[in-house]
């Protein structure tokens, strides 16, 4: 179990502007590269409405992951949340289905390398694939040689990241086309914009990652709650600049027909060549950076369940680097193998239902353990469920197997679990 | 209210800027079919297609009808300097599904659905062009023929598979003699096999069509895009 800090110390290393790129940077390090085309095609010229519907279903959720790990005063978030509440078997449960969106995010990313950099090499579906392998293979090695998480590369990434994104989404927006939106394609109704912020919602998920991190930041009480809701309102104003500015320069159908490298199409429209170098090396960093990150704070994670007796103790052996080398190769395999073998559109979904259920449960822990603010949980909760909804529907008419896949394996996991603790080695 | 909605719809048409370039091909088996886009009335034949056409930027309605039946009507958008070929295809008599499931289906689908349609009248709509390396020469082939199985176009090292109604990307191919193959996915005795010379800086379409209800011959539309002279997408 996580030891308690004192939430005036003073002596962690993240401070105040560190935490805000780190939370900026963990959403924007790889969400937005592969969401657009999947929400453009799903809401059409209402993109952008659905990237501020999600946002207003993180917002409170940011909210109250700050105010959670505040009050508890221990980093390791959803799960550590639910052990301090003793529902251990919940806190079980819901940390198999956060690694299991980790998996899904991580797969996520590589996919996303993967596609950006073989498109801006003229490659085709080998090397895209053996781009996806190849990062996923060495952020694997290199994390077991205790590389970790590369704090001032990362923060370097994201600074070069959204200055490329703003810029790209500032030149769009300066020679805005209202009917590029909806270039090639059927107008959409307003409320098709629920549908697509159901299916991206994955894009928002990375600010939690810093609430691993509690023992390192600088005077959380003071500096947590205002830098992760302030990074969470500047990633949703970026994605909707982003989302209006990059489909107004590439148009709609583009956007749809070249998902996988949108941004890309739409850097090249601006640009030309040096767009493209640009927009490339972002990517390249941002999902790099994001990718280390999860695989770096999963793994750790799944140290700390095992430790909790809630995941085989294999997890949470160490090699010589102090890594938990188990959870870096099997979390990192798995994800790998997922970025070569899962649709774009599936990947996005199923990791957005992860987060949405995710979330949807710190809502309901800081509903019943905060007594101050509590509309802000209903109105997450609220949200969320209909979003909830809204991308169930969505996965049950289109990618049926995808969802089947999911609510085995979910049920496995809430049902199956003890079971299989109780045939493998745990910590207890 | 429907004359300050139709006002509202004119004074936005009217503030566009000039800028689409759109052309319309027909794979209707049936012989002069109207199709309607905006202000444009064109008649089409099967395997027909028009030059481009300069369009104002905005969303038009398009209609497709025989003589006097209205075969397909839906509204499409384009925006300023968007090069886009709409492809007509279908059978007229083939009725598209109807219901709850499948109107919630297509909602939820978005603009992926109009790929899963049967074979009643739809519009297919492909971007003119993309960022063309000027040396080379451009393959795109489209399939348009009902009651077809999925399709492998091969030419050289590319190979490329397309479903109904879908189009491949575009293939760069080297200029010059080039034997284009298409067979059926996963079979290797081609169902059509032309010899092309391309051209570098040039997209040679490929369409693909069978009458009867699809159990007429497979045919072929075949033409060369040129360049486009403005900045494309």
């Amino acid at each position: 179990m996580a030891e308690s800090v004192n939430s005036e110390n003073t002596e962690g290393t993240i401070g105040p502007v560190t935490l805000w790129s780190l939370v900026a940077g963990g959403m924007v390090g790889g969400g937005i590269y592969t969401a657009l085309g999947v929400v453009v095609a799903l809401a059409g010229q209402w993109a952008w409405l659905s990237f501020l519907l999600a946002g207003l279903i993180a917002l409170p959720s940011a909210y109250n992951y700050c105010r959670l790990t505040n009050r508890f005063e221990k980093s390791g978030g959803a799960f550590q949340f639910l052990e301090e509440m003793n529902r251990d078997g919940l806190a079980g449960s819901l940390s198999w289905i956060l690694l299991l969106g980790y998996v899904l995010t991580i797969a996520l990313y590589a996919f996303a390398f993967g596609h950006y950099l073989a498109f801006a090499f003229h490659g085709g579906s080998l090397l895209t694939r053996g781009l996806a392998l190849g990062v996923t293979g060495a952020l694997i090695v290199l994390n077991l040689l205790g590389v970790g998480k590369m704090k001032s590369i990362e923060i370097a990434s994201v600074v070069g990241n959204l200055l490329v994104l703003l810029s790209l989404a500032g030149y769009g927006l300066a020679n805005f086309d209202t009917n590029a939106l909806v270039s090639g394609i059927e107008p959409q109704p307003f409320w098709a914009a629920l549908i697509g912020a159901a299916s991206i919602f994955v894009s928002y998920e990375g600010f939690q990652l810093v609430t691993y991190e509690y023992e390192q930041l600088k005077r959380p009480e003071k500096n947590l709650t205002p830098m992760v809701v302030s990074g969470t309102i500047f990633v949703i104003l970026t994605y909707i600049a982003v989302a209006l500015g990059a489909t107004s320069l590439a148009g709609a159908l583009t956007v749809i027909d070249k998902k996988q490298v949108a941004l890309s199409l739409a850097a090249l429209k601006a640009w030309g060549q040096p767009g493209l170098v640009a927009l490339t090396v972002a990517a390249g960093m941002a999902t790099l950076a994001a990718i280390n990150s999860t695989l770096f704070s999963s793994a750790n994670l799944a140290a700390r369940i095992a430790g909790d007796g809630e995941l085989p103790a294999l997890f949470e052996k160490r090699n010589g680097a102090d890594v938990p080398w188990a959870g870096v190769v099997i979390l990192g395999a798995l994800a790998g193998t997922l970025s070569v073998t899962g649709s774009l559109s599936v990947l996005v979904e199923t990791a957005s239902l992860a987060f949405l259920f995710t979330f949807g449960v710190v809502n309901m822990i800081a509903y019943r353990v905060l007594e101050k603010r509590r509309w802000v949980s209903v109105v997450g909760l609220s949200l969320g469920g209909i979003i909830g909804v809204f991308l169930l529907l969505r996965l049950l008419l289109s990618a049926t197997f995808a969802l089947a896949g999911f609510t085995i394996l979910s049920l496995l996991i809430f049902v199956g679990r003890p079971y299989i603790l109780k045939r493998v080695k745990t910590d207890e | 209210m429907s004359r300050i909605r139709n006002l509202l719809i004119c004074l936005f048409l009217c503030c566009q800027l000039a800028g689409a370039q759109v052309r319309f091909v027909s794979l209707l088996p049936d012989t002069d079919a109207t199709v309607t886009f905006g202000s444009c009335r064109e008649q089409l034949s099967y395997l027909e297609e028009t030059p481009y056409l300069d369009l104002e930027s905005g969303v038009y309605p398009l209609r497709v009808s025989l003589k006097g039946e209205e075969l397909l009507a839906k509204r499409l958008g384009f925006g300023e300097e968007e090069r886009a070929l709409v492809v007509i295809l279908g059978h007229r008599g083939v009725s598209p599904p109807t219901g709850f499931l499948h109107r919630l289906r297509a909602h939820f689908e978005g603009q992926g659905h109009a790929f899963k349609e049967n074979y009643a009248v739809q519009a297919a709509v492909l971007r003119g062009s993309a960022y063309l390396d000027p040396k080379k020469a451009y393959l795109r082939v489209f399939h348009g023929a009902s009651a077809t199985v999925p399709l492998t176009v091969h030419s050289g090292s590319q190979k490329a598979s397309v479903n109904y109604a879908q189009a491949t990307d575009f293939l760069p191919l080297e200029p010059g003699k080039r034997q284009i193959e298409i067979s059926p996915q996963g079979l290797s005795a081609p169902i059509t096999s032309r010899s092309l010379d391309l051209q570098a800086g040039t997209t040679t379409y490929i369409f693909l069509a069978r009458d009867n209800m699809g159990k007429g011959k497979l045919e072929t539309l075949i033409f060369i895009d040129p360049p486009s002279e403005r900045k494309d997408r």
